[in-house]
């Protein structure tokens, strides 16, 4: 019997946890390549469960296919929002980019609650019902379908990182700034494409999400911390640190809400990220000075 | 933003200077009229920048910027309210020893979180109000009288409750005054040399032979034990409290705004910004209230960002900035 949970909160946390993952991609993308902390992640995510909620809504359209509507407008208001916002803090110290993020977040989550109420919605998908069982395993479509399509995300934008030439000037700088620069890739528009690339990620996991959880204006800063433990437990500028980080913080979050009590989840995973800073500050898997 | 790199001046120098003048027109303002409302909202502004200047203390003067003062604030409020409501005993005592005992959660937290960059610190910082208010969040699940506690409205000086608003007020703008000398006292100290050179550069610092972690701990401690002190207050103000309400980042995220807007690394800032900002959003919780009540957030975050992009020296750079062109003019007048 204990097995059976343990192994059905494993397998459910994994799910989550990819799904996770591709959030946190998009901030270690941001923070990684412009060198920005967007304390408005979580946010950002919000406004995309929202996006994803209202287009169901008006159009009828599954949530799973709202991402062709949400993505590329994600894409445009993180360029928007970069032109007006952060592209000023680029050379600031680290306290204005905190301060102007957090009041981005202040200003999106109360935003949303004047414009939206504080009520919470959820937008089903035509799959959402259905139950799937292996055995003595339960899986349930949302997730499973949410983990999938991340996981091909992930690997597509891995395949786009790694071998084209955008990616590889992305890498580039958030190897090195001031080299790439001189090696003739324009530093500034690339800042563009990270950003609008960090929040599309935001926008497919909000249509992800959605199925599962319903959507409310403060959702949004439980998911920053969330994003920001797992980029710091991965390790800054990892990939496949994210893909572990969003796991394992998926797994500590069914472990200590099962066992223990829902409300420890937080204090559980803010005590494993304390341990990580302190120990292991590059993370698991990064490696020092590595950025992407 | 560029007064904080002059070298500070003595204790006594500049007694009647502009800051000095404020704190007299602000100690006589709640008598300019007896209604209750002015005086409750007096109060608050009081109490906020009591608030924001303990923040400012370690974040504006120390470049600390902490988001751990929503655990001290929250401790604080949780030691007066639990002593006085189940041991009887007087918030007088319960305030301090609440700031004592958030000096020693700022210790743990010190210690876990010096070493790290600004950033990390930043994120540290707030993993740890997080994880202490799901902490007292679960521990305050168990008692039998709901997630909340109340406090017994029992009038008296030593209950620090009182028929009228008054005292209350008044007690506020002690503690503000506390809070006020002890900034002045600090920053023109040798420690508050020390604090700056940190800010600057903490490697030079310490290579100079600053005892970095001692001055940074020492300064984190002293904003910790008032931040503690000023959620007593609020504790015994309110009348009700609970994890939800007292360890709110976004009631931290009040009096932070107001030191950023006010001016940071400045005395008078945080006090300008509370006095400017805190009837703004009363006028918003509570006139407009209902579902506006997010007006005033959703203002305040965009506010935010315009004095980070705009203005980062905040209120007291304008004045600083006017002042010195109404000087230049004047002296180019008498020439």
């Amino acid at each position: 019997m204990m097995v059976e949970v343990i192994l059905q909160l494993t397998i459910s946390a994994v799910l989550t946890g990819i799904i996770y993952a591709l959030m946190a991609i998009g901030l270690n993308l941001i923070f990684g390549v412009v060198r920005i902390i967007n304390f408005a992640h979580g946010e950002f995510l919000m406004l995309a469960m929202y996006v994803t909620y209202w287009v169901f809504r008006w159009f009828g359209l599954d949530p799973y296919l709202s991402i062709l509507i949400s993505v590329p407008l994600f894409f445009f208001i993180g360029i928007l929002i970069h032109q007006g916002v952060l592209r000023h803090l680029l050379d600031g110290p680290e306290e204005s980019q905190v301060i102007a993020t957090f009041g981005l977040a202040l200003a999106l989550r109360h935003g949303a609650a004047l414009v939206w109420s504080t009520d919470h919605r959820s937008a089903k998908s035509a799959v959402a019902d259905k139950i799937l069982n292996i055995g003595f395993i339960t899986l349930d479509y949302p997730h499973l379908i949410g983990a999938i399509l991340s996981g091909m995300l992930i690997a597509a934008l891995f395949i786009f990182l790694y071998y084209t030439y955008l990616g590889r000037a992305i890498r580039a700088i958030a190897d090195q700034r001031t080299a790439a620069f001189t090696a003739g890739i324009n530093v500034g528009r690339i800042y563009y494409i990270a950003i609008g690339l960090g929040l599309a990620c935001v926008a497919f996991c909000g249509a992800f999400i959605i199925p599962f959880e319903s959507v409310f204006p403060t959702i949004g800063r439980n998911f920053t911390l969330l994003c920001f433990v797992i980029v710091v437990l991965g390790g800054m500028g990892n990939l496949w640190g994210c893909l572990l980080g969003g796991i394992i913080i998926a797994l500590i979050e069914m472990m200590v809400g099962f066992f223990l009590a829902p409300v420890l989840t937080t204090f559980a995973y803010f005590v494993l990220f304390l341990i990580i800073v302190s120990v292991r500050p590059a993370g698991l898997l990064g490696t020092k000075g590595r950025m992407i | 933003m560029s007064e904080k790199h002059s070298t500070p001046r003595g204790f006594w120098k500049g007694m009647t200077s502009p800051l000095v003048l404020l704190i007299v027109f602000l100690g006589l303002a709640p008598l300019f009229s007896t209604h209750p409302f002015y005086r409750h909202v007096l109060t608050l502004a009081f109490l906020f920048a009591f608030l924001a200047e303990a923040w400012n203390l370690i974040s504006g003067y120390g470049g600390l910027f902490s988001l751990a003062h929503a655990a001290f604030f929250g401790v604080g409020a949780y030691t007066t309210a639990i002593l006085y409501v189940d041991l009887k005993i007087s918030p007088w005592v319960g305030l301090p020893l609440g700031g004592v005992l958030s000096v020693v959660v700022a210790s743990f937290i010190g210690f876990a979180t010096f070493r790290l960059r600004q950033f990390f610190f930043v994120l540290s910082t707030m993993a740890c109000a997080e994880a202490i208010r799901a902490l007292f969040g679960y521990w305050r699940l168990g008692v039998k009288t709901g997630l909340g506690t109340t406090i017994p409205w029992n009038a008296g000086f030593m209950n620090l409750t009182f028929k009228n608003e008054l005292p209350y007020t008044y007690i506020a703008f002690a503690l503000l005054i506390i809070v006020v000398v002890v900034a002045r006292f600090v920053t023109t100290s040798k420690v508050g040399y020390y604090l700056r050179a940190i800010k600057d550069d903490e490697d030079a610092a310490l290579s100079m032979g600053v005892r970095t972690p001692r001055v940074k701990l020492m300064i984190f401690g002293m904003s910790a034990f008032f931040t503690a002190v000023g959620g007593g207050f609020y504790a015994m103000y309110m009348g009700y409290i609970e994890p939800n309400t007292v360890f709110n980042i976004d009631l931290m995220l009040q009096y932070i705004l107001y030191a950023i807007v006010g001016g940071m690394a400045t005395i008078a800032g945080p006090i300008i910004g509370s006095i400017i900002l805190v009837p703004l959003m009363i006028f918003f919780q509570g006139f407009i209230g209902g579902k506006m009540a997010s007006l005033g957030f959703f203002i305040y975050g965009i506010v935010l960002i315009f004095i980070i992009i705009m203005a980062p020296g905040g209120f007291m750079q304008g004045i600083r900035s006017l002042s010195k062109k109404i000087f230049r003019k004047a002296r180019l007048a008498s020439q």
